[in-house]
């Protein structure tokens, strides 16, 4: 048997608004929001990258044992498990205070539904205005792809790019 | 014990499942590469085989049909277990011909779980999360095979799963919490305004529409059982019957228990075949199975339906975690609340906050609610101005905004 023992990953999908990359990101020395906002690096690293039209999301066309993906091209990032889905500083997004508030927000061609939890005293508008990083998490979210309306992704974390939001909403003002 | 080979290019997850299944008492082989993989499977056919999708070469889903393709290894139970774990990669890799779908990261427990489970179940068996299993019908392997060779067209796909907006669901998963009576309900009220609705009963355990219409219904969806592709839609309209007084049309269910379930294919066109031909289409929801799970992703509205009580409130809590993986978005679901007796067991305010989802309606308990079924009228026309009936009125017009 060949191949080498991986660090610590997390499985992700990357969603650019013509591909569907999947691949691991090693998160040893850093979670992977600290990662995709880290304004330093252009690039994020992945490991086993598998790579399928947007448009027939199940369909495997091409594999690479690493890619740099260009963070600023991905509209939204789907991780299954919502821990994943947390920077190294969670107090922002959980805390035993912190509330649930739906929203709906329309990036990159998908149309993202899901919850931003944060302490009731931030004013999430404010927040998304104002946040010098670019990656938002919404939790336990769908994102539908509106040129397609079957294609759906869920994730109990989906990562925002806030660079290429085109609305974000919340449903409960 | 049993014998499974594990196909993965993973090497930490190699290590990590044959540890735990060796630690039940399993036999393990291991291969890294899916070519490999299926040279071992044909040479020693094992009694389980867990695959991996995402394989640089040959993919997991070619894994699977050139296992599926192979006399040695065609009914070797095959389990998939990705961390492509979208809703459309579990379809594409039971189409494949997989038995059962599992994400990583995966626990200990839900991995000997899951393995116990289709071994138990067999190649002839889907096994889905919860371990509920479905038969894969001898058909299904064939359809499959044709489908290959002639793939529906692309725009066909997607007429045929896109929802329809003069479509509703009632879900209600436990018995009595009012479920089918506020179907019967919606769809007399549609009728009551002039418009040519049918009102569809998938229940598989003897449904209770004719009962609460007192219409027999000679022709029912059993005619269908045992069709692996969509019928033609003029075989669908002979099995509805038309309630003389109100002029609905029913697809009444067979009047005795059936173990056997319409295909997801012959469900669709049902639904699309009514849809084209009623303004509504009410469809009575009572279980969850391959057939009803069907037809939930062509419903503009699905109402889930709970009663007052702690199991119909967890039921429905667990449901709502489940739709969305069944292809039903959040925004097409509506959660009502009906009062099956006087007194409510749980306060509105606590299932609110149990369920974190608004309540789009609450339907009152009224007394004539047992005489109405017990005469066959329903109450919106019985008592069309008794609380039952104002708030099904209300519910109904929230629909026509959609």
């Amino acid at each position: 048997m060949t191949g080498q023992i991986r660090q610590p990953c997390v499985s992700g999908e990357f969603l650019t608004r013509t591909y569907r990359i999947s691949g691991d990101v090693n998160v040893r020395t850093e979670p992977l929001l600290d990662q995709l906002n880290d304004h330093l690096a252009l690039f994020v690293h992945l490991e086993r990258v598998f790579v399928s039209p947007l448009l027939d999301p199940a369909a495997l066309t091409g594999n690479f044992h690493t890619a740099e993906v260009r963070k600023d091209s991905l509209g939204l990032v789907v991780l299954n498990k919502l821990e994943d889905g947390l920077p190294y500083r969670q107090g922002r997004y959980i805390g035993r205070d912190h509330i649930d508030r739906p929203v709906a927000a329309v990036v990159a061609g998908f149309e993202v539904r899901g919850v931003i939890r944060l302490h009731p005293s931030v004013n999430v508008s404010e927040l998304i205005r104002t946040t010098p990083e670019h990656f938002v998490p919404i939790f336990n979210a769908d994102a539908t792809l509106t040129a397609r309306r079957e294609i759906v992704f869920h994730g109990g974390a989906i990562l925002l790019n806030r660079n290429q939001l085109e609305v974000f909403a919340l449903l409960d003002e | 014990m049993a014998r499974i080979l594990v196909i993965d290019d993973d090497l930490n997850l190699l290590q990590m499942v044959r540890l735990m299944l060796e630690r039940v008492g399993h036999e393990v082989e291991t291969s890294h590469k899916g070519i490999e993989g299926i040279e071992r499977a044909t040479r020693n056919p094992p009694d389980l085989a867990i695959i991996d999708i995402m394989m640089p070469g040959l993919n997991g889903y070619d894994v699977v049909r050139r296992l599926r393709e192979h006399p040695v290894t065609a009914r070797v139970p095959i389990l998939i277990l990705t961390a492509r774990s979208q809703l459309m990669d579990k379809q594409t890799a039971l189409d494949a011909g997989a038995n059962a779908f599992l994400s990583k990261p995966v626990s200990a427990q839900q991995l000997i779980e899951r393995v116990e489970a289709v071994l138990q179940a067999g190649v002839d068996y889907r096994v889905h999360t919860g371990l509920l299993t479905e038969p894969i019908r001898p058909a299904d392997a064939a359809g499959r095979a044709a489908e290959r060779a002639h793939p529906p067209a692309e725009a066909d796909l997607i007429g045929a799963i896109a929802p329809r907006k003069n479509v509703i669901a009632v879900v209600s998963l436990r018995g009595g919490a009012g479920g089918t009576t506020l179907a019967v309900n919606l769809a007399m009220w549609e009728a009551q305004r002039g418009r040519r609705v049918s009102l569809i009963d998938l229940s598989p355990v003897g449904g209770h529409i004719p009962l609460h219409l007192h219409l027999a219904t000679p022709q029912h969806w059993g005619a269908l059982l045992g069709m692996r592709s969509a019928p033609d839609p003029a075989a669908v309209l002979p099995l509805l019957t038309v309630h003389p007084q109100s002029q609905v049309t029913v697809l009444g269910a067979p009047p005795a228990p059936t173990v056997d379930r319409l295909s997801p294919p012959v469900v669709q066109a049902i639904v699309r075949a009514l849809a084209t031909h009623s303004a509504r289409v009410v469809i009575d929801l009572p279980v969850l199975d391959a057939a009803s799970a069907a037809a939930l992703p062509l419903a503009g509205t699905v109402i889930v339906v709970l009663s007052d009580d702690a199991c119909s409130v967890q039921t429905v809590q667990r449901l709502l975690g489940v739709l969305p993986a069944l292809g039903v978005a959040r925004e097409r679901i509506g959660v009502v609340l009906c009062h099956v007796r006087p007194t409510a067991e749980i306060p509105v305010e606590t299932i609110r906050k149990t369920l974190k989802q608004p309540l789009i309606a609450e339907i009152p308990y009224q007394v004539e609610q047992i005489a109405a079924i017990r005469r066959g009228v329903p109450l919106v026309i019985a008592e069309p101005n008794g609380a039952y009936a104002q708030a099904v009125s209300h519910l109904a017009q929230l629909f026509e905004q959609v």
